[in-house]
């Protein structure tokens, strides 16, 4: 399974793609949503990433933005995204979700954390 | 503080938590003890662990002991954990109950180690999202727990960020809970479908009535064989004839209860009597 980690952190990036691989991925990733949106078009076709790890703030495009259009360009055949964000008020959650967003999870986050919302997408088995 | 706990010290702990808790700790456990009670240590005033231990110990068993019982015996817990007992139970169990309980219209829930309160809440939210299915059912869900302290904390409903963050599906989170401050608050409605009561697994049960669901997850775990036989027994006594019991991953009834069959429900695994099978 491939996932691509987008956050402009780096920090917030290697913490993520450790966890993801220990979960199975092998993870790439990108600290800008325009350079996550082409790598996740170039790999559409041969090699499709089944996870998007998506910070809200991601520079030129917003990890909103990305996954909607994501969701508009590969529907249900592409990634699924999930938000791991600084951002937690519950009008945050919510656009976050009518946007495409399949799990949302609050920074500060721990490992059980992200095994959770994984098992919640079917990725891994609890 | 001393770097580590004398073995005096961790016998009077471990005979403590088992004798009030029937919670057994391994020998390899002394990091365990220190983790959970340095903490309350501090938070009591006392210069370092030894002094609260030796305090166990010349007192009689009064509100120090009963907190370090509590502290002893907390469990990891989470919305949703594992998943797939819930999907089970929202899948096959609550369908299957609306039928077989279509006259009675009432259906009993127990989850007997309710710690802060996600377990319980995750069956009410199921049961509420089944309401059309359920319409018309009395849905009683009981939570207990042996710790007052716990049972205070999860009646109010009241959960940190990283606890929602764990296990809960955010369409869960948008849909019943509200930001107050730091905090997350299960919406009332919710909140008021479980009944809170304390209730120590181990010593003998008041007189109560029969379940058709049973959580009993990541308890046996920490018990020994004998008691892990008579909790069994115990629970089959509450039990309705077709009730499922749900246990945590790891546990099992075998070797414990033959009278108790394995059956598969989706990706899970439940516990049914063995005499409901003759009758179906």
């Amino acid at each position: 399974m491939r996932a691509l980690v987008v956050d402009p952190s780096k920090a917030a990036r290697t913490h993520l793609r450790r966890i993801l691989e220990d979960a199975g991925f092998e993870a790439g990733e990108a600290s800008e949503g325009l350079e996550a949106l082409e790598l996740v078009r170039k790999a559409h076709d041969h090699e499709p990433y089944e996870l998007l790890v998506l910070e809200w703030h991601s520079g030129d495009l917003s990890g909103l933005d990305l996954a909607r259009t994501i969701r508009a360009e590969a529907g249900a055949r592409g990634p699924r995204p999930l938000m791991v964000s600084h951002e937690t008020t519950l009008a945050h959650v919510r656009a976050a979700l009518a946007a495409g967003v399949d799990e949302y999870a609050m920074k500060p986050f721990t490992r059980e954390v992200i095994f959770e919302k994984l098992a919640l997408l079917g990725l891994v088995v609890p | 503080m001393g770097l580590s706990l004398s073995e005096r010290d961790f016998d009077t702990v471990r005979r403590l938590v088992k004798e009030h808790a029937a919670v057994v700790l391994e020998p390899g456990k002394v990091y365990l003890v220190e983790t959970r009670l340095a903490p309350l240590a501090r938070g009591e005033g006392f210069f370092d662990l030894e002094e609260l231990v030796e305090c166990l110990r010349a007192t009689a068993f009064g509100p120090l002991h009963e907190r370090v019982v509590d502290a002893m015996t907390a469990h990891d817990t989470a919305f949703f954990r594992d998943i797939h007992p819930f999907e089970a139970l929202r899948n096959s169990v609550l369908p299957d109950l609306a039928r077989r309980r279509a006259h009675e219209r009432r259906i009993r829930i127990w989850c007997a180690a309710s710690s802060s309160g996600q377990e319980p809440y995750t069956v009410a939210m199921l049961v509420r999202e089944q309401l059309e299915a359920l319409e018309g059912f009395e849905i009683e869900i009981l939570a207990t727990d042996l710790s007052e302290e716990m049972l205070a904390r999860a009646r109010r409903g009241r959960f940190a960020q990283l606890e929602v963050n764990r296990g809960l599906p955010a369409r869960f989170l948008v849909k019943y809970f509200a930001k107050i401050g730091d905090e997350w608050e299960l919406r009332e409605e919710l909140r008021r479908m479980v009944e809170f009561r304390v209730l120590n697994l181990a010593k003998p049960w008041p007189e109560i009535e029969p379940f058709d669901v049973v959580f009993l997850r990541n308890v046996m775990l920490y018990f020994d064989p004998e008691m892990r036989r008579e909790l069994l027994a115990k629970v089959r006594r509450v039990l309705r004839d077709d009730a499922t019991l749900f246990l945590g991953a790891a546990e099992t009834t075998l070797h414990a209860d033959d009278a108790f069959e394995r059956v598969a429900l989706g990706r899970s695994w439940g516990y049914r009597l063995r005499r409901a099978r003759a009758n179906a």
